[in-house]
């Protein structure tokens, strides 16, 4: 199983980060401020946020705002979105510069997005799903803004999307998976309403993810990927279940989906490597406390020290 | 060659063909081997006669097309999408100047011109967006450019061309968020401008069920089947009789995709529907009995379910959908026993008598424990030494019960309890047959 390849997983990220040129490059831009989220919070929890140009990045970041809505596109020119838009927040907040943004503007938007049965829409044309509550709940309680919206009627909504199993789905009826479910479950958390969660349940239908090779999977019949472990994991432990699975098998599984020589982490063992399952692979290792990362907030998926500083100025 | 070169080529053959109805990207190589699959069959089904192709010069180092299929060099990707995102940005902040500009515009200004330049702009936002898209399927700005266009112009037969283009967006890329979004929006609009929406029902209908076939699990497809039962329903256009016969159709697909849970998922949706549709019919009738076909018809699944479990032996997701439909099952017919004893108490001194529905609702749920118990028995008693799936099914069986269990304390305390503790203790089968989850098996509470 070996080591976390933490030096190498610093070099991969920079190297992505300069990238721009190919067609796997071109088929990530349109959501290019996600990838900096995931980028950057990996290098964060692996201490080694120094090693960007923040002043490069915040003001790139601040190119993608949308001026006249207050939102935040994928990257410079692209329409508004509210999960560019947590990203967004989210990366100026690593810096701590939430100086620069004009807050009431940006969680305007947000708030502006919330619909008469307590629903959010990602944007103006009207999708609706639950991950966009959590997207819209976390970002405005990270801005200090949750009394813009109808918190109560969040609640309701994301309630009305629980199933039978104890999980959650993107809307009321929509089957139980456990992406869908670390988005309700965190903004039950960040809400303080996680007393409408089963959590023996949950916890179980959470437990029943770890599969024989350790790894977590998203669904029943599913192979298990890294994501999971982060998705999963984050669940477990804001419902304070985390003890019911395998750690160790479940760290074994994530070393294994390392490029131990050109660093970066992959769904599988042996898939090839991208910023998302890297960030999603270090994440699940820092709730899995291993050595050396920085531990993770698991509601707002960023680190504690940042969140401390979010809410106790640290 | 140029890039702009490459890209009018590419937005002239889907101009030429607004049927295209396969689409991939292959190395330039293999044009030669596409050749030669389709002489024999394809002509036959094409509509067109060749001359129509031959109109169309394109580079075929780049492209290769026939019979509504189109074929795209991989070694052209990134030239042709770059290409298409620069004509795409500069035709959109053209768009958007022209429309803020006419918005603001009096009466007295050259409206006709300037419409027709909006005009031009359109179609060519349109043509752009399509190349962007189809090489990129979650480029949502494009998206909602479309959607921009697509909403001023607000015309049936666009609306149902744009469905088309989805379509075969998503048969090569069946996972894309930005896609099934959109076409929800397609699919609203559409709505509020039709009345007649069987037609979309049953194209949806065999959309997703052509891309689960190939696109297994898929997530984002069975939840756009389950959007569309929610949507349909609240429009008042999906009656009794159609969730009944969509029933009957999945029944079949989920009895050859036995792994797939979320199709077990989605007919537990469609039996929910038929009962929430029967409590409001009773409500609206006034109608005080609560037998209707439901019951049976939930009986049966639950059949059929054990029918699966005994071929199948080894498959979560048939446990899993059990412990929906028992679940269900048990709280209708508990809440009806419940009630039925109440009624009973308060009318004991008086002359009315018990309902025999409910008299027959506490019989039945008696028998389904007796019968669900030694089920179970059935599947625990198996040699579980000797093969893996009946190592498999034993594990599973044991999870389901104690799950069971704990959803329904009340089962501990009832005539059932000595049959309960026939089937031995769970905990220890589990840890057994399934060490790997033995902290959860410990962690449960008594």
């Amino acid at each position: 199983m070996g080591e976390l390849e933490a030096e190498k997983h610093v070099q991969y990220i920079l190297s992505v980060e300069k990238r721009k040129d190919d067609f796997e490059s071109l088929l990530m831009e349109h959501l290019r401020i996600n990838g900096a989220y995931w980028g950057l919070t990996t290098l964060d929890l692996l201490r080694k946020i120094e090693a960007v140009d923040s002043d490069e990045v915040v003001s790139w970041v601040m190119s993608c705002q949308d001026q006249d809505c207050g939102g935040f596109g994928g990257n410079v020119g692209h329409d508004a979105h509210l999960h560019y838009t947590l990203s967004a927040v989210q990366i100026l907040l690593l810096f701590d510069r939430l100086d620069i943004l004009d807050i009431d503007k940006v969680s305007d938007y947000v708030a502006g997005l919330q619909n008469e049965d307590g629903s959010f829409s990602g944007d103006i044309w009207g999708e609706v799903d639950t991950r966009f509550s959590y997207c819209a709940i976390c970002c405005l309680s990270l801005l200090h803004r949750l009394d813009k919206i109808n918190a109560e009627k969040a609640v309701d909504y994301i309630v009305s999307c629980k199933n039978l199993d104890g999980g959650f789905g993107s809307i009321p009826g929509g089957e139980s998976h456990s992406g869908q479910i670390f988005c309700c479950v965190g903004a039950l958390a960040i809400t303080g309403s996680l007393h409408h969660v089963d959590r023996d349940l949950l916890g179980w239908w959470l437990c029943e993810r770890q599969c024989k090779d350790g790894g977590l999977n998203g669904r029943p019949e599913k192979l298990a990927d890294v994501c999971y472990s982060w998705w999963v994991l984050s669940s477990l432990t804001m419902i304070d279940r985390v003890h019911w699975i395998d750690r160790e098998k479940l760290a074994a599984f994530i070393l294994n989906c390392q490029d131990r020589e050109n660093g970066g982490i992959s769904d599988r063992p042996d898939n090839a490597v991208d910023v998302f399952h890297t960030y999603f692979g270090v994440a699940g290792l820092s709730l899995l406390e291993y050595p050396g990362l920085k531990p993770i907030d698991p509601a707002y998926a960023l680190p504690v020290d940042v969140v401390n500083r979010i809410f106790f100025g640290k | 060659m140029g890039d702009e070169y490459l890209l009018r080529q590419f937005e002239r053959i889907l101009e030429h063909d607004d049927l295209l109805d396969e689409l991939g990207f292959i190395h330039p190589s293999q044009f030669a081997s596409l050749n030669e699959g389709l002489d024999a069959t394809a002509f036959e089904i094409s509509n067109r006669t060749p001359s129509d192709f031959d109109a169309l010069n394109y580079d075929e180092t780049a492209f290769w097309t026939k019979d509504h299929k189109l074929a795209i060099s991989t070694e052209i990707l990134t030239q042709l999408s770059k290409a298409a995102r620069r004509a795409y940005f500069d035709v959109r902040s053209g768009y958007k100047d022209s429309i803020s500009v006419n918005m603001n515009a009096n009466r007295s200004d050259s409206v006709t011109s300037r419409g027709s330049s909006i005009e031009l702009l359109e179609n060519n936002l349109l043509m752009h967006s399509k190349a962007i898209l189809i090489l990129s399927c979650d480029f949502l700005s494009a998206w909602n450019s479309r959607k921009q266009v697509l909403q001023r112009k607000c015309n049936l037969s666009l609306f149902m061309d744009e469905l088309q283009l989805l379509t075969l967006i998503l048969s090569y890329s069946p996972k894309s968020e930005c896609a099934w979004s959109h076409r929800r929006w397609v699919i609203k609009r559409i709505a509020e401008k039709c009345q007649d929406l069987q037609e979309i029902i049953d194209e949806e209908s065999d959309l997703a069920r052509n891309i689960v076939e190939k696109s297994k699990m898929n997530y984002r497809a069975w939840n756009h089947r389950v959007w569309l039962t929610n949507y349909m329903t609240r429009k008042q256009v999906l009656t009794h009789i159609q969730i009944l016969d969509e029933l009957d159709k999945s029944r079949k697909w989920s009895e050859l995709h036995i792994a797939d849970s979320c199709s077990f998922h989605y007919r537990g949706r469609l039996l929910l529907r038929l009962l929430e549709n029967s409590y409001r019919r009773q409500e609206e009738e006034a109608s005080s009995s609560f037998m209707s076909n439901i019951p049976f018809l939930w009986e049966e699944e639950i059949k059929w379910n054990k029918f699966l479990i005994k071929r199948f032996m080894d498959r979560q997701s048939l446990w899993v959908y059990r412990r929906f439909l028992i679940q269900c099952w048990i709280k209708l017919f508990r809440d009806d026993c419940l009630h039925a004893r109440q009624l009973h108490k308060d009318h004991q001194n008086g002359s009315l008598e018990l309902h025999t529905d409910h008299q027959n609702s506490c019989v039945l749920l008696d028998l389904f424990w007796a019968k669900e118990l030694e089920f179970l028995c059935e599947c625990l008693n198996t040699p579980v030494d000797e093969f893996e799936d009946y190592h498999i099914q034993a594990q599973l069986a044991a999870s389901y019960m104690l799950w069971i269990t704990k959803q329904f304390p009340f089962l501990a305390n009832s005539k059932h309890q000595e049959r309960i503790s026939e089937l031995g203790d769970l905990k220890a089968i589990l840890i057994k047959t399934c060490p790997d989850k033995t902290l959860l098996w410990r962690s449960l509470s008594d």
